[in-house]
């Protein structure tokens, strides 16, 4: 999919099959036609396919591909053999502030009826206005509530498989009653594989096309800023992430979603190993790892030096700390505890990019920055 | 003042004074063993530019901590163990845990809502704050132990307080945002690597005033550890014994549960150790065994916590538990 050309016939594609569904002969079965999967650029937990008169959507529990969690199809085939169909999108629960933030930005968040919560909504077409009053919260404060999202009656039930409690619960109602999209688009390590889940969403919302054009938008940026991180002839800051708790600190590995945006942005994580979690290792090894680092970012709560110092009075051995060079990510925190770097930056990672481009670069005008503030 | 001295002949196990000077010595090696592999001070990496500052503010603190910690919690549960004349009996069985975790919690998640500034204002008083909430149930305690006059109704006022400040903790983490919770439970994962060079005196005072109660109380101990009417006949109160055990227990337990988060088995185990290795359940040669048995235990966890494996720490008190549960049972097996 890296050739625009190709990009345009499979939206083209795309946007027949939905032209057509709904419409015509029923009871087609898809076996006669092979599906045609489409090669995501960079997400791996779902994949799309196509056949002449149907669409596929079909979810990943790992990043092989090897675990499937759900298979939904939509077009004239009104059954398809190991697919559910789509399902009605008028009555759509969303478990995830990034799955809200979404279908906003497809302007597809009429459908929704509920969400887990309202105070984690930061997408402007929602967070703060009546729309998102009128929303029922069915998990609130912690696990979902059962009869909250039966009241619901939802069609459509987006989630994670994030607690088992709330997957028992959502399975348990969701019997014969509502489609559920087990989404785990916060483990796809690559920014841009988090943002590609808008074409996922756009699917299951009826508007794939659109959802491809804003993906290629992002993209696009993103990749250019790639570029233009990679021609900076300046020496490339190491970077540090997060903070210490309680004498632990959390190191994100090598090829983990912070350490991706920090060398994209052309900076040096300092990591411990190679993978895609993190390593929590002790405020003695920390210091000693990160005695020399130039920046340090997403200080978590922390948006001040004195904080960082009240948590543990030890980080003055980290250079960046000593010289200043210490960036929060609360510039959008609302104080009802929504972010806009949590959920809208998932969805734009160009603008992630941006900021830590700039950041690296020392290059920080007043309103260069979306998420990120320097901590005084 | 020999006569007035409880004679501790009735039962078998309190029967001997002094201690095993060759098992003593072993566990003596033991905690001197463990200790410098835990400080490693002939360590090369040592010698690298800015590793003299790391040495002294980080590890330092934290091996001292560990041993400190280990002690003060050693002896925590000998007393507690005295005091229920129970051999499980443990430093958090009148309910000093929960109530530290209270107000750490109280710190955490509603900081912002007390007036504090930040979360950095939240890490810095969660120390005070666990102190604060475990004085609070040491207060009810104290208060109530005058007239609870059975020993099973201040175990029973314990374990209610426990559920109660439990439940509060459950209550106010509804309300918690993600990063708040994480803090939370990085505190409750227990750890000697927080411990700042500044708050090792404050450790090391709290074991001093335990070792204090405990030397000059322990033929007293040993009396009521045979029964109520020893301590009367050497015309001590009972009260005040049960008093001093409380004070020294929960004081030991709740500044190192402030300091270092909550440390679990320690107190339950070290004082099994002592009284095996000295086949006497006698306070005087207890003391110092209690002692090297429970730096032991946490250097050891230390250790492993840090070393078991590279490019990361495991959970103290994980550790202490899988090493602590099999000795347990063996031990009670064996009983």
């Amino acid at each position: 999919m890296k050739n625009p050309f190709l990009l345009l016939v499979f939206t083209a594609i795309l946007a027949a099959s939905f032209g057509l569904g709904g419409c015509g002969e029923k009871q087609r079965a898809a076996g006669k036609n092979q599906i045609v999967w489409i090669k995501n650029a960079y997400a791996q937990f779902f994949r799309l396919g196509y056949t002449a008169s149907d669409s596929f959507l079909e979810l990943f529990a790992d990043e092989n591909g090897e675990k499937v969690i759900g298979k939904f199809h939509w077009g004239k085939s009104s059954h398809v053999s190991g697919y559910q169909p789509r399902g009605s999108m008028a009555r759509i629960v969303s478990l995830s502030s990034i799955h809200t933030g979404m279908l906003a930005e497809l302007s597809a968040h009429k459908t929704l009826v509920g969400v887990e919560s309202q105070k984690y909504i930061a997408h402007p077409s929602l967070s703060g206005t009546p729309e998102l009053k009128r929303l029922a919260e069915v998990a609130p404060d912690g696990p979902i509530i059962p009869e909250k999202l039966a009241l619901c009656s939802p069609t459509i039930v987006l989630g994670t498989l994030s607690s088992i409690e709330d997957k028992q619960t959502i399975e348990r109602l969701s019997l014969n009653k509502f489609s559920v999209y087990w989404c785990q688009n916060h483990l796809e390590n690559h920014p841009l594989g988090r943002s590609e889940w808008l074409i996922a969403l756009g699917w299951i919302c009826g508007k794939p096309t659109q959802a491809q054009e804003k993906f290629n938008r992002i993209r696009a940026d993103y990749e250019s800023l790639v570029e233009k991180a990679k021609a900076m002839k300046s020496e490339t800051p190491t970077v540090i992430t997060n903070c210490v708790y309680n004498g632990i600190w959390f190191v994100p590995q090598f090829s983990s979603f912070v350490s991706q945006l920090i060398r994209d942005a052309g900076g040096k994580p300092i990591s411990t190993e190679a993978g895609s979690g993190s390593n929590v290792i002790s405020i003695e090894k920390a210091v000693g790892l990160f005695a020399q680092a130039d920046i340090w970012i997403n200080t978590d709560l922390c948006t001040s030096l004195n904080c960082l110092r009240s948590s543990d009075p030890r980080v003055a051995h980290i250079k960046a700390f000593r010289q200043g060079r210490v960036y929060h990510f609360n510039k959008q925190l609302q104080t009802n505890g929504s972010n806009a770097y949590w959920d809208m930056g998932c969805i734009y990672p160009n603008r992630i990019l941006s900021d830590l481009f700039h950041i690296f670069q020392n290059n920080l005008q007043s309103d260069s920055l979306n998420y990120y503030d320097i901590c005084r | 003042m020999q006569d007035h001295k409880p004679r501790i002949t009735q039962a078998s196990t309190v029967n001997r004074r002094g201690l095993r000077p060759r098992l003593t010595l072993l566990l003596l090696a033991i905690f001197g063993l463990v200790i410098l592999l835990d400080l490693e001070p002939f360590s090369s990496r040592w010698d690298l530019p800015g590793a003299n500052a790391i040495f002294w503010d980080l590890h330092f603190p934290r091996v001292m901590a560990a041993a400190i910690g280990g002690i003060a919690l050693a002896w925590s549960g000998l007393m507690m163990q005295t005091l229920f004349r129970n051999p499980l009996a443990g430093p958090f069985l009148i309910g000093i845990t929960p109530g530290a975790t209270f107000g750490v919690a109280i710190v955490t998640y509603l900081g912002s809502q007390i007036g504090l500034d930040d979360s950095g204002t939240s890490f810095a008083l969660q120390p005070l704050a666990a102190l604060g909430g475990a004085f609070l149930v040491l207060s009810i305690q104290l208060a109530l132990h005058k007239k609870l006059t059975q020993l099973h109704a201040l175990l029973l006022v314990g374990l209610v307080l426990g559920y109660f400040f439990g439940a509060a903790v459950d209550i106010i983490t509804q309300t918690a945002q993600a990063q708040q919770v994480k803090q939370f439970v990085m505190w409750g994962m227990g750890g000697f690597d927080r411990v700042l060079p500044s708050q090792l005196p404050i450790l090391a005072v709290s074991a001093s005033i335990g070792l204090g109660i405990l030397l000059l109380n322990r033929h007293a101990f040993n009396a009521y550890l045979l029964g109520d009417i020893h301590v009367e006949s050497a015309g001590k109160s009972i009260k005040n014994l049960r008093l001093w055990l409380i004070i020294g227990s929960a004081s030991m337990a709740a500044i190192v549960t402030a300091y270092c988060g909550p440390v679990s088995f320690v107190g339950l185990i070290a004082p099994h150790i002592s009284r095996k290795i000295n086949a006497t359940e006698s306070h005087g040669p207890n003391i110092l065994t209690t002692a090297f048995a429970g730096a032991a235990l946490t250097l050891t966890a230390d250790i492993l916590a840090n070393q078991l494996i590279a490019n990361s720490i495991l959970p103290i008190n994980a550790i202490l538990s899988i090493i602590g549960a099999p000795v347990v049972i063996f031990m009670l097996a064996r009983k």
